[in-house]
């Protein structure tokens, strides 16, 4: 069996196609004899037999389903050297097509929680968004919808929820706004939900809110520790409890972040919310990350078993351990599909609260990595953030490159001081993605 | 229908029947997958980036 070998370059003559570069090819050891394909432009996943396998391989002759099947789901297609050179205009297929812009939309950086490893200690504090910066924003983005674009707001912080009269603000004129032009206005909160009551969510529907991040750390002991409010005391509880009023109101997308000390206990926390009522149901998704160092690249005190990179070996068992369990209770966990970074998309941007723009939050603070401010043109950032680093030979003929596209920017970032090079997934992927893969198929609720 | 007409028709379905089980075993799609559109990777929270 061929399991896990693709062949070089194969020109399937019986069938007059190719097979694609971005598959991979996983044997089935519970069944000898088979093999599982990943195409991952799609992400289809297929199981075939080792006769079929070997015809594929040998260039031998496929019925007109095999064919069909195959080059439907992205196993065949019928020039391989074409399909690697379509994956160069990617991006640029994808913003020619992109009829909508999303903004991630900080209101302010000041927070009343104080978390060790907050990302943006390096430059919080009580900084708000102004009424001429909000007003630049709301006339930029209506300049957008009279184009015909639809709008999508993620607000952010800090706590976005401290300046909830401004978010109210913005989002109520560009809903109006929206309709007067027959264009959709959506907005996201990412939230520490402290102070997300199920009041305040049901003020926030008509005017556009479609969703909400939140975090919870792990069970009480842990969360409490690493989310504290400012006072000191734990936020657990208030977050349960918004959460359980928020339930069936408004789809929740659950995050935590975790270390290599405390990862294992992730999972008591799903059970606690089990426990007090609150079903899977009530998440769109579920996912924990581990801990990364702040946007300076410094570490804080007690959280000192942060991650550089993604393919630290205790990061691999526990990001897979935890998705298992997240799907095994239940929850619903991201599947891997065709991603890339903010930076490859033209009409996509973080605003800072002084209406700076820039392409990631773990940039903002950083004025070099500024491309540009609200009202204003935005600067050529091809060369600052290297946007297109991931076209090169090694990286246009790896199988994930649809999953990856060069990796995370702040992630190389950290590691060598310059978003000089890819953030290589390729080992995360080779010890994880098949794995994933068989949790899909054998944990995820198929009902 | 003469009776023996019938009989081979029977007898030729079931062989297509029977082909197509064969075929349908050999290559299964156990994940429909999505469209090639690209989407954004990265939706930070406060603390991890959310690296897929």
């Amino acid at each position: 069996m061929a399991g896990g070998v693709i062949p070089p370059r194969c020109f399937l003559g019986g069938s007059g196609m190719e097979l694609s570069r971005y598959l991979k090819v996983y044997p089935c050891t519970d069944k000898p004899g088979r093999a599982m394909l990943l195409a991952t432009r799609r992400c289809a996943v297929l199981e075939l037999s080792e006769s079929l396998w070997g015809r594929v391989c040998n260039n031998g002759e496929l019925s007109e389903r095999e064919q069909s099947v195959l080059a439907d789901k992205g196993v065949l297609v019928a020039d391989a050297a074409a399909e690697r050179k379509e994956m160069l205009e990617t991006f640029k297929i994808a913003n020619s097509r992109k009829r909508s812009v999303t903004m991630l939309v900080t209101l302010t950086l000041e927070c009343n929680l104080a978390c060790p490893y907050c990302f943006e200690d390096p430059f919080r504090g009580r900084f708000l968004m102004s009424d001429k910066t909000a007003e630049l924003l709301i006339t930029e983005l209506t300049q957008k919808m009279r184009a015909g674009f639809d709008v999508k707001i993620d607000f952010y912080g800090g706590e976005a929820l401290m300046a909830l009269p401004r978010l109210k603000d913005i989002a109520g004129r560009l809903e109006q706004t929206a309709r007067e032009n027959g264009v959709k206005f959506q907005f996201s909160i990412i939230t520490n939900a402290t102070l997300l009551t199920r009041k305040v969510a049901e003020e926030l529907l008509p005017l556009g809110l479609t969703s909400i991040r939140t975090t919870l750390d792990g069970p009480p002991d842990i969360h409490n520790k690493q989310r504290p409010f400012v006072s000191g005391k734990g936020s657990f509880d208030t977050i349960l409890n918004n959460i359980k009023e928020l339930s069936g109101l408004i789809p929740i997308e659950l995050g935590g972040n975790y270390t290599h000390e405390n990862y294992r206990r992730f999972p008591e926390m799903l059970d606690l919310l089990i426990q007090e009522g609150v079903s899977p149901e009530t998440f769109s998704a579920v996912g924990f990350f581990p801990v990364f160092p702040k946007a300076d690249g410094s570490v804080s005190g007690d959280c000192n078993s942060t991650c550089a990179s993604s393919d630290e070996p205790w990061m691999i068992e526990a990001g897979l351990i935890l998705r298992g369990e997240i799907l095994r209770r239940g929850f619903n966990a991201p599947k891997p599909g065709p991603s890339g970074c903010m930076v490859e998309f033209d009409n996509d941007f973080v605003v800072g609260h002084d209406g700076k723009l820039f392409k990631c939050t773990t940039f903002m603070g950083d004025d070099d990595l500024c491309v540009g401010e609200l009202g204003s043109f935005v600067a050529d950032y091809s060369a600052s953030h290297n946007r297109d680093v991931w076209k090169n030979d090694e990286c246009l003929d790896c199988a994930y490159l649809p999953l990856c596209f060069g990796g995370c920017r702040f992630l190389r970032r950290l590691r060598t001081g310059a978003i000089d090079g890819v953030d290589c997934r390729k080992a995360i992927y080779d010890a994880t993605l098949e794995t994933i893969v068989r949790q899909d198929l054998e944990l995820r609720d198929r009902a | 229908m003469p009776l023996l007409s019938v009989l081979i028709l029977q007898h030729h379905f079931r062989e297509k029947e029977v082909e197509q089980m064969r075929e349908d075993q050999d290559l299964m799609v156990l994940e429909e997958g999505v469209s090639c559109d690209v989407e954004m990777a990265c939706k930070c929270t406060k603390g991890p980036i959310k690296v897929n």
